[in-house]
């Protein structure tokens, strides 16, 4: 039985809990696996009237039933849903060929529950194990390392080269160590970035998965530490493009008169920078409830200042150079474009730098740096006068502000229905560590680390009622962590490090942390599923 | 794709052309005696077998003409006559079955055989051709008739599923009866690698067929398979799923197997036929060019070290395709998970 215990997308790492094997996986030819038989000895026998490779003569499967497990080498069939462990018959007459290896996998993995294993026989290097784990392969072994060694080639993680290696098992082995350490980092994107560069196929492929967003997507954390978007694939990532993704189907700007273009800080969250303290300062002076702060920025496109510490908002780290390549342009005027179409804005003022001359140019707005630094004396006066010339210096309705900036970051969270939990309620408590309440009982409030809200039972009886990030489990009582096997059904939207709830028949039991994703969990019968922080 | 489809794909490439593919002078033995040899090969309508169905690793599709006609076989004849220089060995080759009436009508090959003043002619045919009646009419025309059959494995898997050859292992041997019958000599035609099997499969195919034909009417001429233009093997291989036999592999059929062969040496040493390294290659073909005159010269190559890179070959390359019956793949894997 596996075990996994954590996910990347559709990278995974975990066990076999009864064998204490580790995957991802590397498996050694000479034990314990046997040498195959010549087919020879079975010449009368029923073999398949079409070979098992190459694939696209039309080869037929073959099963395995091996008492517990069963193992199933799959080419294009239709998988038996029975099947622990599938393999992949093809896969070396696939390396090189990132379109049919990235479709083969993808459609395999689509018909098969995300837990289940796939084992790539006879292909594995040092170079390649990243980007294959990441698109799900858990099970490698040395055949192709230990042949490498044969024919006097040296491998490395990003080329091979004439020597007397005796060494590429251990290279092999050594990267599997790694790739292991950024599923459970949550850093494998990075590694894999920064090793597919060595071929292009392999950039190739990783280009390919990112245009498969709704299947590799569900795995990937709505949390996690720091984000580097060192390359130009970083801005498809999966949780970079959801962040732009729900700004254009989750997001909705709250009615303010001015919206109040910004330019990002390196510092992250925004509000900690020092950039961002000096503009405070400026805005504070004016009637800052009436101004809507959107910060421009690559590789997210527009973060609004009440989504600022949204995952990957207060975890990104780009290389800043002052250049913008025109597809970071084309995405922020995208989302810019969208935001001011939702927008009921009277005014646009923008405060940018002058390597984002592009933005003014695209909406032809008030520009109050005039080219000068944002933080300079000059145009934080600009700023000031500007923005009082508008909105006046009154402050206006602090509480509709935070709280529509609170129900903003719900629906961000949870969907159309999540703004519900700030319905009647008010906010309370020192930014970022808000709590909002209805009627003496707190609904939820937010973690800053995790850039989320963290439900009460209370604030999970209204996602209960909205029918959303449901978790539908048997009849018991959940304490501690609920485990995939006491999971019926989980709403396909949750995503690992999600806040869920846990319904049976109607009724709320609890609220949690999710630890693998909905698909995942109403799938799967072992691991952790939620982790519970409330129950009734 | 299925095997099956191959022929619609790749059975129209065929010639326009009427004149002859090709003849060579060269030298073989006979009878302990280093004898020279002249080849013709004849454009025909081609093989009957590639119009209905094809082999996997044939290309000669590629040297017939549907529309040839016999005043062209005529003409093709008479241009082989005058490039005859009285070598004792004729072969006769269309690029499908000589014998085949609809290929070359009786009348004329009968005609062609007596045209030719040597004192072995070698025509070949798939065995379906091989009737009493028309072998009998032939070894009248000669003074020794050789039949050669491309039986290319005597195992009927291989010739099924690896080759798609259309005949089975007792069918050849029919045609073997008819052919020693009439006091004739049998020429056999065996693969080195056909598609599909791993180098040391296609080793112990090799070695196995070589026993089962074995006879001292029968010459066995071993072919190191060569990629052919059109073929569906040439997919294959260009989808690196099929690499020609090694050269090793050649030298160790003719070390391990007792029996007297010829060895063809077509595409030996290239990229696309038997080849190892590219480093030795040169060195071990001419040593097999000439080894039907000097047996003892193979002792003599000495060993590259891309020797270990085909011992390593031989041992991952089961683990690199998903290839055989559910018991032995289910052996491998028994155990591990």
């Amino acid at each position: 039985m596996i075990e996994i215990t954590d996910r990347w997308g559709l990278a995974k790492r975990g066990g076999w809990v009864s064998k204490n094997i580790q995957v991802p996986a590397v498996l050694s030819i000479h034990d314990p696996l046997n040498m195959p038989g010549s087919f020879f000895d079975d010449v009368d026998g029923d073999f398949p009237r079409a070979f098992a490779y190459p694939d696209y003569l039309g080869a037929r499967m073959v099963e395995i039933k091996d008492g517990t497990l069963k193992v199933q080498p799959v080419f294009d069939q239709t998988p038996d849903p029975d099947a622990e462990v599938y393999i992949l018959g093809n896969a070396p007459e696939m390396m090189g060929r990132a379109g049919i290896l990235v479709d083969r996998m993808l459609s395999l993995r689509r018909r098969i529950a995300p837990h289940k294993l796939i084992y790539a026989p006879g292909v594995a290097s040092p170079q390649n194990i990243a980007i294959l784990t990441y698109m799900g392969v858990d099970l490698f072994d040395t055949v192709y390392c230990e042949y490498m060694d044969a024919q006097g080639v040296e491998l490395s993680d990003w080329m091979g080269f004439p020597g007397n290696s005796e060494s590429n098992v251990d290279k092999l082995r050594a990267e599997l160590e790694l790739v292991k350490k950024g599923i459970e980092y949550g850093r494998i994107r990075e590694l894999v970035e920064s090793r597919v560069r060595s071929e292009p196929w392999m950039v190739e492929a990783l280009r390919l998965l990112d245009e498969e967003y709704d299947t590799v997507s569900p795995g990937v954390p709505v949390s996690g530490d720091k984000l580097f978007a060192c390359t130009r694939e970083s801005l498809q990532r999966p949780d970079i493009l959801r962040f732009r993704k729900r700004i254009k189907e989750r997001y909705n700007p709250p009615e303010r008169k001015v919206l109040l273009l910004l330019p990002c800080s390196a510092s992250k969250p925004y509000f900690n920078s020092r950039t961002h303290w000096f503009i405070r300062q400026a805005t504070g002076q004016a009637d800052w409830t009436q101004v809507h702060e959107v910060v421009l920025t690559s590789p997210l496109g527009a973060v609004p200042r009440e989504l600022e510490l949204f995952y990957p908002a207060q975890n990104y780290d780009i290389p800043v150079s002052h250049t913008w390549f025109d597809d970071e342009k084309e995405m922020v005027l995208e989302l810019l474009d969208h935001i001011m179409k939702q927008g009921g804005y009277e005014h646009i003022v923008s405060h940018l730098p002058s390597d984002m001359e592009f933005v003014n140019h695209h909406i032809g707005c008030k520009n109050t740096t005039e080219g000068d630094h944002p933080t300079s004396d000059e145009s934080l006066e600009r700023l000031k006068e500007h923005l009082i010339s508008i909105v006046g210096k009154e402050t206006g309705d602090v509480k509709n502000y935070l709280k529509e900036n609170l129900s903003n970051l719900a629906r961000f969270q949870f969907g159309p229905g999540g703004e519900k939990l700030l319905e009647h309620a008010f906010v309370k408590g020192r930014y970022p560590n808000y709590r909002f309440i209805h009627d003496k009982t707190q609904r939820g409030m937010i973690v800053a680390q995790r850039g989320m809200i963290a439900l009460t039972v209370q604030g999970g009886e209204i996602l209960n009622k909205e029918g959303i990030y449901q978790v539908e489990i048997d009849d018991f009582k959940p304490k501690g962590t609920v485990f995939a096997v006491g999971v019926k059904e989980a709403d396909p939207r949750i995503h690992p490090q999600d806040e869920c709830i846990l319904t049976h028949e109607g009724e709320l039991k609890g609220v949690g942390k999710a630890v693998m994703s909905g698909p995942e969990m109403t799938a799967a019968c072992r691991g952790g599923a939620v982790e519970v922080r409330h129950y009734v | 794709m299925h095997l099956d489809d191959f022929p619609k794909r790749f059975r129209d490439k065929r010639s326009d052309k009427t004149d002859l593919v090709a003849t060579w002078h060269g030298q073989e033995m006979l009878k302990g005696e280093l004898t020279d040899t002249f080849a013709i090969i004849f454009r025909t309508r081609g093989c009957s077998w590639s119009y209905r169905s094809g082999c996997t690793m044939c290309g000669y599709h590629t040297d017939t003409n549907p529309r040839v006609e016999i005043g062209d076989l005529e003409d093709q004849l008479k241009e082989a006559i005058s490039r005859y220089g009285g070598e004792d060995i004729v072969k006769i080759y269309t690029s499908g079955s000589f014998l085949d009436p609809n290929e070359v009508p009786t009348d004329l090959s009968t005609y062609i055989l007596s045209s030719f003043d040597s004192k072995l002619t070698v025509v070949e045919s798939r065995p379906e051709y091989v009737k009493p009646e028309v072998i009998d009419t032939m070894t009248d025309q000669v003074d020794q008739l050789e039949i050669a059959i491309g039986l290319e494995s005597a195992n009927d898997f291989v010739l099924e599923h690896c080759i798609n050859k259309g005949f089975t292992f007792s069918d050849y041997k029919k045609a073997r009866e008819i052919v020693f019958e009439a006091n004739a000599r049998l020429r056999t035609y065996l693969l080195l690698k056909p598609p599909f099997l791993t180098e040391q499969e296609a080793i112990d195919d090799l070695l196995y067929s070589i026993g089962s034909v074995s006879h001292p009417m029968n010459t066995i001429s071993i072919n190191p398979v060569n990629v052919q233009r059109y073929s569906p093997l040439e997919l294959l291989w260009k989808r690196k799923l099929y690499r020609p036999a090694w050269l090793w592999s050649l030298l160790e059929v003719i070390h391990k197997a007792d029996e007297e062969m010829v060895i063809s040496r077509a595409g030996l040493g290239s990229f696309r036929g038997a080849h190892n390294c590219g480093e030795c290659d040169s060195n071990i073909v001419e040593a097999i060019n000439n080894f039907f005159k000097e047996s003892s010269i193979l002792e003599d190559i000495s060993n590259c070290s891309c020797k270990d890179e085909w011992r390593a070959y031989k041992e991952f390359e089961p683990y690199m395709y998903f290839r055989g019956t559910p018991d032995i793949l289910s052996d491998r894997y028994t155990g591990y998970f």
